[in-house]
């Protein structure tokens, strides 16, 4: 593995001695893309968005007037008249939280989803609020293909119904995504869960990524994960996860509702880089990633930022 | 300078053509949604759907005069949520008064309490989740495991129950102000999903006495909002602290 830098200014300072203005270099890389000598792809994501169909109300001590569906869509909308490669991403959690889901169990989240584009989900603790029967009612409404590779649903009604992980095709990019969900035990009833067997996140998420990567050939690999960003105790998080990983270059994370204000650039168990992203909840963040490609390169260096709209 | 740039990264480009690709750049945004527009489709579709819950949601259940959080050391919120059990208890179940324990969970209350007028909107945010109370018998030594796990996790809440821990070691136990006997059983009023094991209350688990109330907590909050609106009184923040850490 090369150099890895933390961010654009370590990168600069490191060729030229950190005296160059830090406008130009975006629409170098974007000049590229042009040129075909680099491919882009944009990946867009949530997490947790707990049915907040709605901004939040006025009043709200936190987040007045902050998230709602209408508003990710137009700013989607307008990304996608911009990019041509685009993935939209959800890491569970979509149900529960307003009355919307006490309503509407669901259909409402999954609709207006659909409308957007979303590509996948994985599932969270909460989407079994309402048990397994309630999922696989809304699943009508949903367009987008719902992942995980760590439950077994095999004696449920959703068997068949959740992929292990699905590649997309995106300008001759292949994108491996795949799933990861928590615990279910002693965070969910098990009457909601009934017979959803959960198996090591770890093992299932190598062998998945493994299977992209060298059989399936993925340029890129995406987990969706709904385990949480850290933990003081030695529960399994996303940290821990990407720590003994191999082969995944991303984790688009859920559950903990951490507001991270741009990926944290981690090492698997290689020393690779794996970059962890987590936005939050509620749809108040809407998370993006521009990943360039060359025939050949390295991960030269990641830089983020977070901007008001 | 951008000159210089462009001929390192296209001597790293040029130098090699595999079939694979590689990451060459990772660029985030994060962006906050604040002001943006709506798109107007989505709105289109939301309507039908909102205009039903509106005319459920928008009525005024209570006033607050201030705002009720869990952040932090804020307790305003789960004693307010621990206050509408309670109400329930005094009303309903009088006789188990005094020798119980009203427990909940920190991760179950889902959203603050704003200043200003209290509609079912906010009730239903605050307690999403369809849980009832339930009235579990459990002995001393069970309190005793549950009250570590709330001193440690942090995750439990509590109201009529005050300890102080100090380097560690828990003193002056006390439920309703009687100190505590672990050889004596208690009753715990908490919801259903606490009682059967969930957030980790395995301790919860085999009670001498299970009873279910079939009410739900949220509706027990709102029998707590309507019952202060009767009598013209506004939310106050309850500030009692049932744990002091003592250094």
């Amino acid at each position: 593995m090369g150099s890895e830098f933390q961010n654009r200014r370590d990168f600069l300072k490191y060729f030229i001695g950190g005296t160059i203005a830090l406008s130009g270099l975006d629409s170098f890389s974007n000049d590229l893309v042009k040129r075909k000598e680099l491919k882009k792809l944009t990946l867009l994501y949530t997490n947790d968005q707990h049915s907040r169909i709605e901004p939040f109300p006025d009043n709200d001590p936190k987040y007045a007037g902050q998230g709602g569906f209408a508003k990710r869509a137009a700013v989607i909308k307008q990304i996608r008249k911009e990019e041509e490669n685009i993935l939209l991403l959800d890491a569970g959690d979509i149900f529960q939280g307003t009355p919307y889901f006490n309503y509407y169990q669901g259909e409402l989240e999954f609709k207006l989803m659909s409308q957007m584009g979303y590509d996948a989900a994985t599932l969270g603790n909460h989407d079994f609020d309402l048990g397994i029967s309630n999922i696989v009612r809304q699943m009508p409404h949903a367009t987008f293909q719902f992942l995980n590779c760590n439950y077994n649903f095999s004696d449920t009604e959703l068997t068949g119904k959740i992929l292990p992980y699905k590649i997309f095709n995106k300008g001759g990019l292949k994108i491996g995504v795949f799933g990861i969900g928590i615990e279910l035990e002693g965070l969910v009833s098990k009457h909601l869960y009934g017979n959803v067997k959960y198996n090591n996140p770890v093992d299932c998420a190598n062998s998945s990524a493994h299977h992209l990567k060298h059989n399936m050939n993925c340029d890129y690999i995406i987990c969706l994960s709904h385990l949480g960003y850290k933990y003081d105790s030695s529960k399994i998080s996303d940290l821990v996860l990407a720590s003994q990983s191999k082969n995944i270059d991303l984790v688009i994370g859920g559950h903990t509702h951490t507001f991270l204000n741009e990926p944290v650039n981690t090492t698997n168990s290689e020393g690779k880089q794996v970059l962890i992203t987590q936005v939050g909840w509620a749809g108040i963040w809407l998370g993006r990633i521009d990943v360039f490609f060359s025939h050949r390169g390295e991960k030269l260096f990641h830089s983020g930022e977070k901007q008001k709209i | 300078m951008i000159r210089l740039l462009r001929y390192i990264l296209l001597t790293v480009i040029l130098s090699a053509c595999t079939a694979h690709f590689h990451v060459s750049e990772v660029k985030s945004t994060h962006y906050e949604l604040k002001s943006s527009k709506n798109d107007s489709i989505a709105l289109l579709n939301t309507l039908p759907y909102k205009l039903k819950l509106d005319n459920e949601m928008k009525q005024v259940v209570a006033y607050s005069d201030s705002n009720l959080t869990k952040d932090g050391n804020d307790l305003s919120l789960g004693n307010f949520a621990c206050q509408s059990v309670e109400d329930y208890v005094r009303t309903n179940r009088n006789q188990i008064a005094g020798k119980h324990i009203i427990i909940l969970n920190r991760g179950g209350l889902r959203n603050s309490i704003p200043i200003g007028e209290i509609t079912k909107g906010h009730i239903f945010e605050l307690m999403p989740f369809d849980n009832e109370i339930v009235i579990i018998k459990i002995s001393g030594e069970k309190v005793m495991e549950c009250i570590l796990s709330m001193v440690k996790d942090k995750k439990l809440i509590s109201r009529n129950l005050s300890l102080t821990v100090k380097e560690d070691e828990l003193s002056d136990i006390k439920i309703w102000g009687i100190p505590f006997n672990i050889k004596e059983d208690y009753y715990v009023v908490t919801s259903d999903y606490l009682a059967m094991g969930g957030d980790n209350c395995g301790f919860f688990g085999k009670p001498i006495s299970y009873e279910t109330t079939s009410l739900k907590l949220r509706d027990a909050i709102f029998n707590h909002c309507f019952a202060l609106t009767k009598i013209n009184k506004h939310i106050i923040p309850d500030k009692t602290i049932g744990i002091r850490i003592s250094k």
